[in-house]
């Protein structure tokens, strides 16, 4: 076998026949995954050239002996492979033939916006398992009411009656994703977050975009979908093209695992719009034709699928939220996660469209986030820091006063201490030992004391001579 | 094409937000008022609404879908949804799918061009009972089911294009004076001039029904008195209450060649019956007993009537519409503030007064001088001490009184009407109480419903001259009032929860001023009680249309003098 120049390479691939450069595409794709075994190869190939078995085999021979593939040994088992020195030739080759193939004419597009924003929700869900704290029946599921109170936030129309024991799409992968990433934990009684929680928010998006693309991957770690993905990978550069989900369709399923076969478009389109175009990697469009399907990856899918990690220069800028003097706050969706856990814990959503979030500012929201460790002059720099226009006056007049107001009036642990007699409790008010003890007294026999140093009171008491009996069983 | 620049998000739910900020805002604003309703407006971000009705406005003013769309696409940030696209060529479409037309033999026919939408009409269930006949030229309407039809028709989504013409009143040229009877220079000012044309139409069947929406102190009657000189004959101007009546008869006086004779008063004081006559909504919907048939709605037929005018016609009530879905053929314009009704009835405005015709928003007409500019400020007052206990203690009723009445209100009254001398302050009220101890305290006079009609004359007169320049009002202050030179309300009490009632009583201060100041609002609440609550939802409205209210404490109003109980 001689050693061939690149174009020459290209060359050769230009002429070979159908049957060659199916052999080759089936190589090409599962190799992006894996790899293919020989048996399964030759499975696909028969099936795809008609049950020619002379043809395939002499496909693969072919390409055998213009070196272009070569086989490994992986667990007993040989794996085609394509060789080395033909990867970046057929890298560009078969790009270029597939993507000739299901890259639609160019027309005026009708882009899709998916309504959903899969971080967001994600967000959302942890700021609700914080501040809700959902009971958990004795199978770990949610309580029926907190199940029906979740399934109406995400917009989900399903009856939690009929659910068969598992979340709907796409709240069931981010209910796994934060059980897995252990940003949310389930006790026996309750689900609370969970210790990554503080971490996780200091993420930035792009971050938390690819953890969750990745979980995707893991999870529904099906060939077909994959081989999609491996493909894109291949995208030429310049300005991302539009894909016609049919076309892909007639040119990729016959390259898969036959027992995947029949739903690969249903599944690709549901994995699209579910997962995917929510979490912001991939677009869709509907075609020039009814019916027609469009998609292509964002700047940040691209990045994510090629490099295998995120590109932060890609992400859509966020141009802050707007307070107005409603006590309104809206945001432009998508809205960085960081700033939407605040958002969530401080106001209360109001309402949701595919391009905004419009949330309420209260005494109880403010209260609210003031109680989960907040404080009062970081929340008037969150919104000062984060508004595209000035915080008008009086918002920020009432979020001063509500702060303010917040621990003007706390519970206290106290211990009632009974004396027989007003004079003893002059003698313990004024003891050098008992004194610190006293906050205060009710009646002239009856003082109050720090309950939190009942123990040291005591020896206190002992000491000075007193003996001091327990009743009520502590406070 | 959409440019994440643009000053528009267009969503989904057929909202639509603008950004003030942008500099592309006052084009992408002037569009919108095209097609879609202003539903907000505070400072950063306003919210417009497209609906149904908005759609057929502009489909109604000549604007197709694609002239829609293109414009949304031009100053839109992202693309447009492409269910909103659908939604807004299927709904613009089917105005002027169905026709009210005269047939030759003078019927009244509902046309369309697609057969098969009439076959659909003639078995409608709600429609059928309003015909009378299937014809090779359309379904004859029941002439006196005029507007039962186009309201029934609109219910079912199809709006009806209104050409069937009006009945031609009996003649009554009216002119405009350039120097009014009151000796000053007078014209119609562009917008106003604008208004009756739009309305109008240069009396084509298509013109001579609608809404004209301006805001307060925009001067909406002269509109309703320009329309009157362009439709030149005999007029009903149906109003709020009888000091609007005579507000109306005043200008109509002051402002066209009608002599006195000429112009009626119709209300419980006074019964003439005149080529232009004014009267009440109550006057008409008063019955002597119940059961008994409202007894002054004949007077919709009294005269051969050429224009019916409804002035703040969001107070429209339900018997006047029915009354006015039996004169179709009558020219009607409504004038009003707002589109929004606190009933929701905007669909029976639409149907049976008519479309908007012509809406300026208050901000171009504050940018333009025509109305002055107002500063809002919320002083928060603490309890005063002689009633903390009381409020302590008291029901959840007695607990608003209380606070609304707060004693400790009363110096900052007196410190505002001190900051403002020489300005002519309104203080306005909702406790009689509240308002006899002010008007004594200030020396000021006090008009409450129990006022006699002459009396509060003589003392809106005294207050327009300059003479009393401190008048305590309650809330027969809120409507149709007209004291031009008021350029600070003070309001010391309200109501919980009405939208209309702060944004009244802030437009008593909205006339331009002689000397170009700004007018000022105070509203004076008392800090954490349920006063606090109830001017927040009152304040709402305002805060909507972009009006900015500054918060203040009393203490901080005073220079530091203590004033009820602290401040936190």
């Amino acid at each position: 076998m001689a050693l061939l120049h690149p174009d020459e390479m290209e060359s050769q691939l230009a002429t070979l026949t159908e049957e060659g450069l199916a052999a080759l595409k089936v190589v090409w794709i599962h190799g992006s995954v894996g790899g293919i075994t020989v048996e399964l190869t030759q499975q696909i190939l028969h099936l795809l050239l008609n049950r020619r078995r002379k043809a395939v085999m002499g496909a693969l021979e072919l390409l055998e002996s213009l070196g272009a593939i070569s086989t490994r040994t992986q667990n007993y088992r040989q794996i085609y492979q394509i060789a080395q020195p033909w990867q970046d030739p057929v890298d560009r080759f078969l790009a270029a033939t597939i993507f000739a193939a299901i890259q639609p004419p160019a027309a005026s597009v009708s882009s899709l916006p998916s309504g959903r924003f899969l971080l967001e929700d994600l967000q959302q869900l942890l700021s609700w398992v914080h501040f809700t704290k959902p009971a958990l029946t004795q199978q770990g599921q949610l309580h029926k009411r907190h199940l029906t109170a979740l399934l109406t936030m995400m917009g989900c129309a399903a009856n939690p009656d009929e659910l068969p024991g598992r979340y709907p799409e796409p709240i069931g992968l981010l209910m796994a994703f934060l059980l897995h990433r252990r940003l949310v934990n389930r006790t026996e009684r309750q689900m609370l977050t969970g210790p990554d929680l503080t971490e996780w928010l200091a993420l930035p998006d792009y971050a938390q975009r690819a953890e969750l693309f990745q979980y995707w991957v893991d999870r529904y770690s099906y060939q077909d979908l994959q081989t999609i993905v491996a493909v894109l990978r291949h995208l030429p550069a310049g300005e991302i093209p539009w894909l016609d989900l049919d076309s892909a369709t007639t040119e990729l399923e016959p390259l898969v695992n036959p027992s995947q076969r029949g739903s690969f478009r249903l599944r690709l389109e549901h994995h699209l719009a579910t997962f995917l175009a929510p979490l912001g990697l991939f677009e869709l469009a509907a075609g020039s034709e009814p019916g027609q399907l469009w998609f292509r990856p964002t700047p940040a899918g691209l990045a994510l699928i090629r490099e295998g990690r995120p590109d932060p220069a890609a992400e859509p800028p966020f141009p802050g939220f707007w307070v107005q003097s409603t006590y309104e706050i809206l945001a432009p969706r998508p809205v960085p996660t960081g700033l939407l856990w605040l958002l969530e814990s401080m106001a209360d959503r109001k309402a949701e469209t595919d391009r905004s979030l419009t949330y309420g500012l209260n005494r109880q929201s403010v209260y609210r986030s003031l109680k989960d460790g907040q404080s009062g002059p970081a929340l008037v720099e969150f919104l000062q820091r984060h508004s595209a226009a000035p915080v008008p006056q009086n918002v920020l007049f009432d979020l001063q006063g509500w702060t303010q107001a917040f621990g003007q009036v706390s519970l206290e642990r106290l211990t009632l201490l009974r004396c027989s007699s007003p004079d003893l409790a002059l003698q313990i008010k004024f003891s050098r030992r008992t004194a610190p003890f006293v906050l205060g007294e009710l009646t002239p026999q009856d003082l109050v004391v720090d309950g939190n140093q009942e123990a040291a009171l005591l020896e206190a008491l002992e000491a000075d001579g007193l003996m001091p009996q327990q009743k009520g069983g502590g406070h | 094409m959409s440019s994440y620049m643009n000053p528009l998000i267009v969503q989904s739910d057929r909202t639509v937000l603008l950004e003030v900020g942008n500099p592309l805002y006052e084009e992408a604003r002037d569009l919108l008022a095209f097609f879609a309703e202003l539903v907000k407006s505070p400072e950063h971000i306003h919210t417009y609404a497209i609906t149904p009705l908005s759609l057929w406005n502009a489909a109604a003013a000549g604007l197709t879908a694609s002239g829609v769309l293109e414009g949304l696409e031009r100053f839109a940030k992202f693309p447009v949804p492409p269910a909103l696209r659908v939604e807004i060529q299927d709904l613009m479409g089917r105005y002027g799918k169905v026709r009210l037309m005269r047939g030759s033999d003078g019927a009244l026919l509902l046309q369309a061009d697609d057969p098969l939408l009439l076959t659909e009409l003639w078995h409608q269930k709600t429609v059928r009972p309003l015909l009378l006949a299937e014809r090779p030229d359309g379904l004859v309407v029941d002439p006196g089911a005029r507007g039962q039809l186009k309201y029934a028709m609109i219910k079912i989504g199809f709006p009806v294009e209104d050409g069937a013409g009006y009945q031609t009143g009996a003649p009554l040229p009216v002119h405009l004076r350039e120097i009014s009877r009151g000796g000053r220079p007078f014209a119609m000012r562009t917008y106003q001039e604008q208004a009756v044309r739009a309305f109008h139409k240069e009396g084509s069947l298509f013109g001579g029904s609608g809404v004209i929406v301006l805001p307060c102190g925009a001067g909406k009657t002269v509109v309703g008195i320009g329309t009157m000189a362009a439709v030149g004959q005999q007029t009903l101007v149906l109003t709020t209450n009888i000091t609007a009546v005579r507000q109306w008869i005043r200008e109509l006086l002051d402002k066209t060649d009608l002599t006195p004779d000429q112009v009626g008063e119709y209300t419980g004081e006074v019964k003439e019956i005149k080529p232009v006559t004014v009267s009440t909504y109550q006057m008409l919907t008063h019955r002597n007993a119940e059961g008994e048939r409202a007894v002054h709605l004949e007077l919709l037929g009294a005269r051969a009537w050429g224009l019916i005018i409804y002035d703040e016609v969001h107070t429209l009530p339900a018997p006047i519409f029915r009354a006015t879905a039996e004169i179709q053929a009558l020219r009607r314009l409504g004038l009003t503030a707002t589109l929004i009704r606190e009933d929701g009835r905007e669909t029976d405005v639409f149907s049976l007064i008519g479309p908007k015709r012509y809406e300026v928003p208050w901000r171009i007409l504050e940018g333009a001088g025509f109305i002055a500019a107002a500063t809002c400020t919320e002083i928060r007052i603490g309890l005063d001490e002689r009633v903390r206990l009381a409020y302590a203690t008291a029901d959840d009723r007695a607990k608003v009184r209380y606070a609304a009445e707060n004693p400790a209100k009363d110096v900052i009254v007196q410190a505002i009407v001190a900051r403002h001398p020489g300005e002519q302050t309104l203080v306005i009220g909702q406790y009689l109480d509240q308002l006899k101890r002010l008007s004594e305290l200030l020396g000021a006079p006090l008009i409450t419903g129990k006022t006699p009609e002459k009396e509060r004359e003589v003392l809106y007169a005294g207050f327009k001259e300059g003479t009393i320049p401190v008048l305590v009002v309650s809330k027969v202050a809120n409507f149709a009032v007209d004291l031009p030179d008021a350029s600070v309300a003070i309001q010391v009490s309200g109501t919980f929860g009405s939208r209309q009632e702060e944004a009244q009583r802030l437009g008593r201060v909205l006339r331009p001023k002689a000397n170009g100041q700004p007018a000022s609002f105070y509203a004076l609440v008392t800090r954490e009680t349920r006063d606090q609550e109830f001017a927040l939802k009152r304040q709402l409205f305002l805060t909507e249309q972009g009006y900015q209210y500054e918060i203040t404490h009393g203490e901080a109003f005073l220079g530091g003098e203590p004033v009820g109980a602290p401040a936190p």
